[in-house]
C-alpha cells in the first residue's frame, strides 16, 4: 500500500473526485431524474454479483448482465477496482467510518461473511435459487430510492433503514462492511482470485519467496464448504419447495406478480427488492408485499388492482428489472406471461339477477377478452365470459365492475375455488345499504342495488 | 218465579217463529238469485244494428281489398300527442300548461307505457357525474308526487336511481292528466298519419269505435315505435334490439335465510316499493319489435321461461314461498324505429359533452357515470316531414345512443321539449321546424326544465 501511494501521489484526490462523481451520478440515475426511465437499471445492474447470480439462475443474459460485464472484466485483473473507483455505498460507508473514533483494524477479527454470501448465492443460482441477492450494496442503494415510491411509505422506510443500518454499522466498526460483509466486494475478491494465481505480481512474490502468498490454497476450504452448503440448500429448496408452499408439482402464486414475472417458485429468490418496478409503474399498481404467506415473499412486488389497472400500452416494469425476475417484454406480449386471469363470479354478477348493468367489463376490456354470452331461452341470461387466451389479467374489468366486485384477477393457474373469498357476508352487511331500502329485508345482504347507489 | 226468566213455552215459541222466518227468507232470496242469473231487469236497452257503417274489406281476385271510405272525425285539437308513456304524458302536460288545446291518445287503458305496463320500474339515467340530477321539470314533478304517496317510490335519494310502483304511478298520471284537463282517449291505437301535402295534420286511430281521425295543428309522436312519423313517410332507421318480458315476484320477505344460507338463486331481480316484491327484468333475444310474429314468439317463450325461473327459485331451500306475482301486460320492446332528424345525436357528443345552441333537453346516464349531454331541438324534428315531433326513445340518435335515449328520464325531457315546442308552434301558427327555439327554451325554463 505504501508503495502504491508513493507511486501515485495524485491518484488519491483523483479517486475521491471520481467516487464523488459516481455517487452523484448514482443518485441522479436512481432518483429517475434522467430522461429515459431505464436509467434506474444502471445502479443495481452494475453489480457483477447480481448479474452473475441472475444470469446463472435465469439461464439467460439480461440487460443487467451487459452493464455488469465490463465491470466484471476489469475486476478480474484489477482487484476491488469497483470498490476503489465507483462504489457509491463504499464512499458513504467510508465517510461514516472516517467519522468514527473506532480503529479500522478491529474489523479484521470479523470473518469474511461476504464471501460466504456470494458463494452461497452463486451455488444456489445453479439451482435457480440465488439467495441473498438483495444484500448487494447497490441493490440496497436503489431500494432506498425505489421503494420510496410505494404507495405505502413503510416499504421505503424499510429500504432506507437498511441503507442507514449499513452506515451505522460502518460507523460502529469502520471497514467491516466493505472488507468483510459486502457481497459485491467479496465477488470482486473471488473474481480476482484466479487471476492472481497467474499474475505477474504473484509470480514475482513467489520468486521473492513470499511464503504466505505461495502457501495460500488456490481455492480455500471455507469457500468450497460455502458453495457446497449453498448447493445443498438450493437443491433441498428446489426439491421440497422449502422457500415457498409447494402445491403439488408446481408451486402456484397466491399473489399477482407484474407481467412477465419469473415462475412463482423462482420469483421471490430472483427478486432484488430494489423497487424499480414499483417506481416504474405509471398506474401505481405494483406494491411491495408486506403481508405475505412466506417470509421469502417479503417486499417482493405484487400487483394490486384497486385504483388502477395494468395499462395496455405499458411494460415499464419489465424494462427496469435488474435481475430478470421480471423478464423484459413489450406491451403486446403480456399474454405470454400474464399477471393472471380474470374470473367472473356469477353469483355476484348483476346480470344473473337480471339487474340493470352497463356491461362495462365487456366495454372496458382493452383486449376484447371478455364477451357477453349470447342470450338464449335456455337460461334466459346474458353474462360475461373471459377468454383466457386473450386475457393478460390487467384488471381493467375489475375496476369496471366496481362496486359489485364480481370480477377478480386470479394468479396464473389458480382455480377460482382454490382462493378463499375474503369478502365475507359480514363485509357486505357493513355496506350501508339498508337506508330506506323499501323495507325489503333482502337489501341488507343481497348483491343488489349497490350500482344504483352510485 | 222471576218474571225476567224465559219460560220453556216462551222459548219454544221463539224458536218456532225464528224457524218460519228463516225458511221464508231462504225461499225468497233463492228465487231472486234465480231471476238474476237469467237477466238484469234494469239493463239498458240495446240498439238494433243492421249492416255496417262502411263497406267491409272484401276478397277481390284472391286479394284482400279495403274500400276507400271517409273516416269519422273523432276530435279536433291544437296539439295531438300519440302515446301515453312517460314522454307522451309529459309532452301533453307541457303543451297544455302552455295554454293550447291538447289531446292525449293512448293504446292501452292506462298511462305510463312501458314504465307501468311494461313493469320497467327503475328510473335509470337522471343523474350525471357528481350525482347531479339533470332530469327536472314535469318528470321530476311526477316523482315528487309519487314520493308523497305511501309505497309510491323507493330509493329516492339524491344521486340514486329510484324504483316506482306501477299502480301508484298510473294513479299519479291520471291525477295529473285530469287536473290539466287534457282531452284523453284511451284504448286508441294510432295506426296512420293524416297528411296534407308534406304536413302531418292528424292521425288515424283504431279502437272499439272503429277507425276514426283526430285532426291537429301538429302532432307529437310519443309512440316509442315512431308509428306516426313512420306512417307519415319520414326517413327513419328500423333497429333490432333485445326484447324481454318483465315480471314481478312476491313473498321474498318470507324467505328463510337460515335455511337458504349462502345459496342465492338467480333471477331475483330488484326491489320495488312493496315489501317482499321484486321486479325481474329480462334481457331477451334481439328481435324486431315491429314484427308481430317475433313479438308473439317472445311472449310465448318468455312466459315459459319466467315460470321455469320462478320454479327454480322456489326449489332453492328457504325460498319455497316465493311466487310469480304477475308478468308485464306489455312486452319490453327497447328500440325499434329511430327518426332521421335534422340533427342526429352521436355517442361522441355525449362523451365530449357537446353544447348546442338549440338545446331543449339535457340527458343523463345510467348511473351517473357520464357528464350531462345536451339534446338539440333538431333531434326531435324529422328531416323530411313537417309538423310532427318525435319524443321518447324514437328521437334521432346513432346506434350507440340506443341505450341512453331509451331510458325513462330521457323520455321525460324529450317529451317535455316536444310538448313545449308543439305548443309554441300551435300558438305561433308555424311549422314545428320553423319554431323559434329561444321561445321554446324560455317556456321550458318557466316549466322548471333544466337546459344546462
Amino acid at each position: 500500500m505504501v508503495r502504491i501511494r508513493r507511486r501515485h501521489a495524485l491518484r488519491r484526490p483523483l479517486r475521491t473526485l471520481v467516487r464523488c462523481c459516481a455517487l452523484a451520478a448514482a443518485v441522479v440515475a436512481t432518483l429517475g431524474l434522467l430522461p429515459w426511465p431505464e436509467a434506474v437499471l444502471v445502479v443495481p445492474g452494475a453489480s457483477p454479483f447480481v448479474a452473475t447470480a441472475a444470469t446463472i439462475a435465469t439461464r439467460s443474459v439480461g440487460v443487467a448482465a451487459l452493464i455488469a460485464a465490463p465491470v466484471l472484466v476489469v475486476v478480474l485483473v484489477r482487484r476491488r477496482w469497483f470498490c476503489r473507483w465507483l462504489c457509491p455505498v463504499g464512499l458513504m460507508a467510508e465517510c461514516a467510518g472516517r467519522l468514527s473514533p473506532v480503529s479500522a483494524s478491529r474489523c479484521r477479527r470479523v470473518p469474511p461473511i461476504g464471501k460466504a454470501v456470494v458463494l452461497l448465492s452463486l451455488a444456489g443460482a445453479c439451482f435457480g435459487f440465488p439467495f441473498l441477492l438483495w444484500l448487494d450494496p447497490l441493490v440496497l442503494f436503489s431500494a432506498a430510492f425505489g421503494l420510496a415510491h410505494d404507495p405505502l411509505p413503510s416499504a421505503g422506510r424499510i429500504a432506507a433503514g437498511a441503507l442507514a443500518g449499513l452506515l451505522v454499522l460502518s460507523f460502529a466498526l469502520p471497514g467491516v462492511w466493505c472488507r468483510r460483509l459486502c457481497p459485491l466486494g467479496a465477488t470482486q475478491e473471488l473474481a480476482a482470485m484466479p487471476g492472481r494465481v497467474f499474475s505477474r505480481r504473484r509470480m514475482a512474490s513467489a520468486q521473492q519467496g513470499d511464503g504466505d502468498e505461495r502457501n495460500r490454497p488456490w481455492l480455500p476450504r471455507r469457500s468450497v464448504l460455502a458453495m457446497a452448503l449453498g448447493a445443498v440448500c438450493a437443491g433441498v429448496g428446489a426439491r421440497f419447495g422449502l422457500v415457498g408452499r409447494a402445491q403439488g408439482q408446481e408451486r402456484l402464486s397466491s399473489v399477482l406478480r407484474p407481467p412477465g414475472a419469473a415462475p412463482p417458485w423462482q420469483f421471490p429468490q430472483l427478486c432484488l427488492r430494489c423497487g424499480n418496478c414499483v417506481r416504474a409503474c405509471p398506474a401505481g399498481i405494483i406494491r411491495a408485499a408486506r403481508q405475505s404467506e412466506t417470509i421469502g415473499d417479503w417486499l417482493t412486488p405484487v400487483v394490486s388492482i384497486e385504483n388502477d389497472y395494468c395499462r395496455e400500452d405499458c411494460c415499464a416494469c419489465t424494462q427496469v428489472c435488474p435481475s430478470g425476475a421480471i423478464i423484459p417484454g413489450n406491451a403486446a406480449a403480456k399474454h405470454q406471461r400474464p399477471i393472471g386471469l380474470a374470473h367472473v363470479d356469477l353469483n355476484r354478477c348483476r346480470l344473473t339477477q337480471n339487474l340493470d348493468c352497463h356491461e362495462r367489463c365487456v366495454k372496458e376490456c382493452p383486449y376484447e377478452a371478455i364477451t357477453m354470452r349470447e342470450w338464449s331461452w335456455e337460461d334466459g341470461l346474458i353474462y360475461p365470459i373471459v377468454h383466457a387466451q386473450k386475457c393478460p389479467g390487467c384488471g381493467a374489468c375489475v375496476l369496471a365492475c366496481s362496486p359489485m366486485d364480481a370480477i377478480r384477477v386470479l394468479p396464473p393457474g389458480v382455480s377460482p375455488s382454490a382462493v378463499v373469498d375474503s369478502r365475507t357476508r359480514e363485509g357486505e352487511q357493513e355496506a350501508p345499504e339498508t337506508e330506506d331500502g323499501g323495507g325489503d329485508p333482502f337489501d341488507d345482504w343481497m348483491p343488489d342495488d349497490a350500482g344504483t347507489q352510485g | 218465579m222471576d218474571p225476567q226468566r224465559l219460560t220453556r213455552r216462551d222459548l219454544m215459541r221463539l224458536l218456532g217463529g225464528a224457524g218460519v222466518a228463516a225458511g221464508l227468507g231462504t225461499a225468497t232470496t233463492s228465487r231472486r238469485a234465480w231471476a238474476d242469473i237469467a237477466s238484469r231487469k234494469d239493463a239498458p236497452a240495446g240498439v238494433p244494428v243492421v249492416g255496417t257503417d262502411y263497406p267491409p274489406t272484401t276478397l277481390v281476385d284472391g286479394k284482400v281489398i279495403q274500400p276507400q271510405r271517409q273516416l269519422p272525425l273523432l276530435h279536433t285539437t291544437d296539439v295531438l300527442v300519440v302515446g301515453g308513456g312517460p314522454a307522451g304524458v309529459v309532452a301533453a302536460l307541457a303543451a297544455r300548461r302552455a295554454g293550447v288545446k291538447v289531446t292525449l291518445v293512448e293504446r292501452y287503458g292506462h298511462f305510463g307505457g312501458l314504465w307501468t305496463g311494461g313493469l320497467v320500474l327503475l328510473v335509470l339515467g337522471h343523474i350525471v357525474t357528481g350525482r347531479k340530477q339533470v332530469c327536472q321539470g314535469i318528470g321530476e314533478e311526477m316523482m315528487r308526487r309519487l314520493e308523497r304517496l305511501d309505497g309510491g317510490i323507493v330509493n329516492r335519494r339524491p344521486g340514486t336511481n329510484p324504483t316506482v310502483d306501477a299502480e301508484a304511478l298510473k294513479y299519479v298520471m291520471v291525477e295529473m292528466v285530469m287536473e290539466a284537463e287534457l282531452d284523453v282517449f284511451l284504448h286508441c291505437w294510432g295506426v296512420d298519419a293524416i297528411m296534407d301535402g308534406n304536413k302531418v295534420c292528424g292521425a288515424v286511430f283504431e279502437s272499439k269505435s272503429g277507425r276514426q281521425a283526430i285532426l291537429a295543428k301538429n302532432v307529437v309522436d310519443a309512440t316509442g315505435d315512431g308509428d306516426v312519423f313512420g306512417a307519415a313517410g319520414a326517413t327513419h332507421e328500423r333497429r333490432k334490439y333485445h326484447i324481454g318480458l318483465v315480471s314481478r315476484i312476491g313473498n321474498l320477505d318470507k324467505v328463510d335465510r337460515a335455511t337458504a344460507g349462502d345459496r342465492t338463486p338467480r333471477n331475483l331481480g330488484a326491489v320495488t316499493p312493496i315489501p317482499g316484491v321484486r321486479w325481474v327484468n329480462m334481457h331477451g333475444p334481439d328481435a324486431d319489435g315491429l314484427d308481430v310474429r317475433e313479438l308473439t314468439q317472445i311472449e310465448l317463450n318468455a312466459r315459459r321461461l319466467i315460470w321455469r325461473n320462478v320454479q327454480q327459485i322456489r326449489a332453492t331451500p328457504g325460498y319455497e314461498q316465493v311466487y310469480l306475482m304477475e308478468t308485464a301486460p306489455q312486452v319490453g320492446v327497447r328500440i325499434t324505429r329511430v327518426l332521421a332528424g335534422l340533427h342526429t345525436l352521436k355517442i361522441d357528443d355525449v362523451k365530449a359533452g357537446t353544447r348546442f345552441p338549440d338545446v331543449v333537453a339535457v340527458g343523463g346516464a345510467w348511473n351517473g357515470d357520464h357528464p350531462e349531454w345536451q339534446i338539440p331541438y333538431g333531434a326531435l324534428v324529422p328531416k323530411d316531414v313537417d309538423n310532427v315531433l318525435a319524443a321518447g326513445r324514437c328521437i334521432s340518435g346513432d346506434r350507440l345512443m340506443s341505450d341512453l335515449i331509451r331510458v325513462i328520464p330521457n323520455c321525460f325531457v324529450t317529451g317535455h321539449a316536444a310538448g313545449a315546442a308543439a305548443a309554441v308552434a300551435a300558438q305561433d301558427g308555424c311549422l314545428v321546424r320553423e319554431v323559434e327555439v329561444p321561445k321554446v327554451q324560455k317556456l321550458l325554463r318557466e316549466q322548471e326544465a333544466y337546459l344546462g
